[in-house]
């Protein structure tokens, strides 16, 4: 695997201690973390009360499953923004339907393959990126930003001033090479 | 006297409620073509939300959006999509794509070769005053101004008519600031672009703007060209632009 940049290794070293019951460390991670958790949650909500409540229920989370952190298979940081895009999508999903702004950006489950169809949690990250690096930049980049950091086909869409069906079908092709690769490579 | 032509951007009647917040409570807004229109008005007012609106990110709950007399408020797929590409933006955050070199993230809407993508980029770098070595570098290799003008780069490389700014000069030092606001004035100017800009900078609304509108209560209160600003009497505009602490506007939680 690659070695951790600096942050990430003190971040893995917090949530080490926390998985302790570390009261302190678990403060010094929510300093480190919650503006960006907290970004990842509002940009799914866009209402910022929702949002943070939300975050509140993120570091509850954070702080139970600690010790479930393996820093050999994840960075610290896409560990905790994973739990906080998916706590965020499960509220948005739980909204009465006619208060949802941007649901159709997590249609791509039911269209396409499953984002971690094939990929099995004895994968590492150094794989990972390795299959990410493999792909058209821009198709590599929108998989990241989409699934790694919360972002939405609508707000990346809008960002980008390219269609939310481009988005997907990059998303979807470049899921489909990934998993050609990763699954390749495990025989 | 000939009739005015066709508002570029159009709101009316433009309501929205988050929870038991009337964030807009009845927008009406024009901004006529190649005209840049810059919103004032206290944080959490709802500007950014209008924006938001006026990109189909947020639903509104009454009233009508138009963009060049066509409706836009409740448009989905590719219409949607039709309709965002011809607006630009350049948000607080810039968020350009840590993993992609400053070429790739400029033209990332751009079709064509990877040669031609980057020697598309490089001439919009060249617009924003950065030369063609910026190209290869990756963004956490620049400083907050020249990841703001990368993202401006970005913003006006598929030249949109429409560009949205929201907050442009946030966390720069003046100097970049001053840089920033010139640039925006500048290239608006000679891409004919229809501008739409929030800010809470007075000195950005007075280097860019030609009309400004000031948004309160979830109303445009007042509005008027640049030049009448400074003599508006109406004082919510008067404490803004001031500065002061002192007058109608009252901080949340503060006593009548």
């Amino acid at each position: 695997m690659n070695p951790p940049s600096p942050g990430a290794a003190e971040l893995s070293a917090l949530l080490l201690r926390v998985a302790d019951g570390d009261a302190a460390a678990f403060q010094a991670f929510y300093d480190r973390t919650s503006a960006k958790l907290f970004g990842v949650i509002l940009r799914i909500l866009i209402e910022r009360q929702e949002s943070e409540d939300v975050l509140q229920d993120v570091y509850v989370s954070i702080w139970r499953k600690a010790a479930t952190f393996d820093p050999a298979k994840a960075s610290p940081i896409t560990w905790a923004t994973t739990i906080a895009r998916n706590r965020a999508i499960d509220r948005l999903r739980a909204r009465p339907r006619a208060q949802v702004p941007v649901e159709q950006a997590y249609d791509l489950a039911d269209d396409g393959p499953a984002p971690d169809a094939g990929l099995s949690h004895a994968q590492d990250t150094q794989r990972l990126n390795a299959a990410l690096a493999a792909l058209e930049p821009r198709h590599a980049a929108a998989i990241r930003a989409c699934y790694f950091e919360g972002i939405t086909y609508d707000e990346l869409a809008t960002r980008e001033q390219v269609p939310v069906g481009t988005l997907k079908s990059w998303v979807r092709r470049g899921l489909i090479r990934m998993r050609g690769a990763l699954e390749g490579n495990e025989a | 006297m000939t009739s005015a032509p066709t508002p570029r951007i159009e709101l009316a009647g433009v309501t929205k409620r988050f929870g038991s917040r009337q964030v807009l409570a009845g927008i009406d807004l024009a901004v006529a073509p190649g005209e840049s229109l810059v919103i004032i008005g206290g944080s959490g007012t709802g500007k950014s939300v209008m924006l938001k609106c006026i990109l189909g990110l947020i639903p509104i709950d009454a009233g009508s959006i138009r963009v060049d007399g066509q409706e836009v408020a409740g448009l989905k797929g590719a219409a949607l999509d039709a309709h965002r590409t011809r607006i630009g933006m350049l948000f607080q955050g810039g968020a350009l794509f840590d993993s992609l070199p400053v070429w790739r993230n400029i033209s990332f809407a751009l079709p064509g070769s990877a040669a031609e993508r980057k020697a598309a980029a490089i001439d919009n770098l060249a617009r924003v005053g950065l030369g063609p070595e910026v190209a290869d570098l990756k963004p956490a290799e620049l400083s907050g101004g020249m990841q703001k003008r990368v993202a401006l780069a970005r913003a006006i490389a598929a030249r949109p008519p429409i560009i949205f700014f929201d907050e442009p000069t946030a966390g720069l030092d003046p100097i970049t600031a001053a840089v920033i606001n010139n640039l925006i004035r500048t290239l608006v100017t000679d891409l004919k672009i229809t501008a739409l800009t929030i800010t809470h900078d007075m000195a950005s609304v007075r280097h860019i703007a030609d009309r400004v509108a000031m948004l309160h209560g979830g109303k445009i209160i007042w509005q008027g060209p640049l030049a009448s600003l400074d003599g508006c009497d109406n004082a919510h505009v008067r404490q803004f632009i001031t500065g002061s602490a002192e007058g109608p506007i009252q901080m949340p939680g503060a006593r009548a």
